[in-house]
């Protein structure tokens, strides 16, 4: 193929036109943007006993993974009802980079809150703490979730997006995330439960 | 391709005819039918607490998940031994994710294959599945039923797949789904044991 001297329409190339063997670089295939690596519920865990699945019923600092109806309710990460009381829960899980993320490209991990039946007459936030780990037994730099704490403290679910500092991040590189949801209530009647329903890692992949 | 006296034969590009920012869409690229996405059984859960871990020993409506012996047996989703039991289902679930490369709306299966242990039902053993989708513009599951295949037979002794077909049309790369799967064993006078095993669960879907 000469440059510079012939021109060819767009959109001519076919898939027969290209070697068997072309083995075209992945850099030259276009970013997935953002692609969506979901985690699934069931992934998380008890924040400060990893082999423990998270309780049905939250309790204590845990949040619960709770099942609802089969085929009717949602299952989702709950603080369990916290009406009159300020209480913090947690619960922890590990993310994997996917094989194909572009190492230091762009990673959020996108929360999909909100309160069920009752919003806290005072506050409810939720928060991520993010670490890489490193193969050497340690943890690598300090929290690398570059976004603050967010209110939930809404009726209407809604996604809520945290920013990780990818600059060490690398494919395969698994993160440790801890999930905190804080609710602050004074005197409301009905129960005031905060609640993650989904739970996305998004990455740029090639 | 011939334009103006030009020609690219089949075959002719190579890597080193696509520029470096060629940024080729992944549009572009030949869809992979039907991937593999293997679903580890440890991921079972009990279906009605599914922050607890399926029982080691099956009973009353759940599925166990039975270890054997390491570096002999596989281990698998099984019903324990209902042999003589009459009509008995058992239940366990699970929480999945579609791919990141998942094409939305593409067709996606779930697979199972399972068979009997030991001896078969004298009557009939089924497996069935539900699947429900996550709807996070209302913040619940869709109610419909995902899976249009009905219960089929695994009164076998021979393990086979069993394929549910999905209405996929709503389903998009990312989206977290909840199966639900059973084993419906019908037993009334087997004399050794009749046990429903499931020894993998896959779900296929078309990436790009």
């Amino acid at each position: 193929m000469s440059d510079g001297t012939v021109t060819f329409d767009d959109s001519k190339v076919r898939n027969r036109h290209v070697n068997a063997s072309a083995g075209i670089a992945r850099s030259k295939i276009a970013q997935r943007v953002l692609a969506v690596c979901a985690i699934p519920l069931t992934d998380l865990r008890t924040w400060d006993a990893l082999a423990t699945n998270l309780p049905g019923t939250p309790a204590s600092d845990d949040l619960g993974l709770v099942t609802g109806t089969w085929g009717t309710d949602a299952p989702y990460i709950g603080t369990g009802d916290l009406k009159t009381t300020t209480t913090t829960r947690y619960a922890h899980f590990f993310a994997k980079l996917p094989p194909d993320y572009e190492a230091g490209e762009t990673v959020n991990i996108t929360l999909y809150a909100g309160m069920k039946t009752t919003v806290a007459d005072t506050s409810a936030i939720v928060d991520l703490e993010v670490w890489r780990i490193d193969a050497d037994g340690t943890l690598g730099a300090s929290d690398i979730c570059a976004t603050a704490q967010q209110s939930i403290n809404f009726l209407s679910a809604d996604d809520y997006t945290f920013t990780i500092t990818a600059s060490t991040l690398t494919p395969g590189d698994v993160i440790a995330v801890r999930l905190k949801i804080t609710v602050t209530d004074s005197a409301t009647a009905t129960a005031v439960i905060g609640a993650v329903y989904a739970i996305e890692l998004q990455a740029d992949l090639r | 391709m011939a334009d103006g006296g030009f020609a690219i034969t089949d075959g002719m590009l190579t890597n080193k005819h696509f520029a470096t920012a060629a940024e080729i869409a992944v549009t572009k690229l030949a869809a992979r039918s039907q991937v593999r996405l293997a679903i580890p059984l440890e991921q079972l859960r009990v279906w009605n607490a599914l922050a607890t871990n399926l029982p080691g020993t099956p009973a009353s409506d759940d599925l166990g998940l039975v270890t054997g012996t390491w570096g002999t047996d596989a281990p698998y989703a099984g019903t324990g031994d209902l042999k003589a039991a009459g009509a008995t289902t058992r239940y366990a679930a699970f929480l999945a994710v579609l791919p990141p490369d998942y094409e939305a709306g593409e067709p996606v299966t779930l697979r199972v294959k399972c068979g009997m242990k030991t001896t078969v039902s004298d009557t009939t053993c089924t497996l069935d599945a539900e699947m429900y989708a996550f709807d996070k513009a209302s913040g619940t599951i869709d109610t419909t039923d995902l899976v249009s295949t009905g219960a089929t037979t695994m009164n076998s002794l021979t393990a086979a797949d069993v394929d549910f077909a999905l209405d996929e049309a709503a389903l998009e790369p990312g989206q977290m789904v909840e199966v639900r799967l059973a084993i419906a064993c019908n037993d009334g006078a087997t004399v050794t044991a009749v046990i429903g095993a499931i020894w993998q669960v896959e779900l296929l879907c078309d990436t790009r």
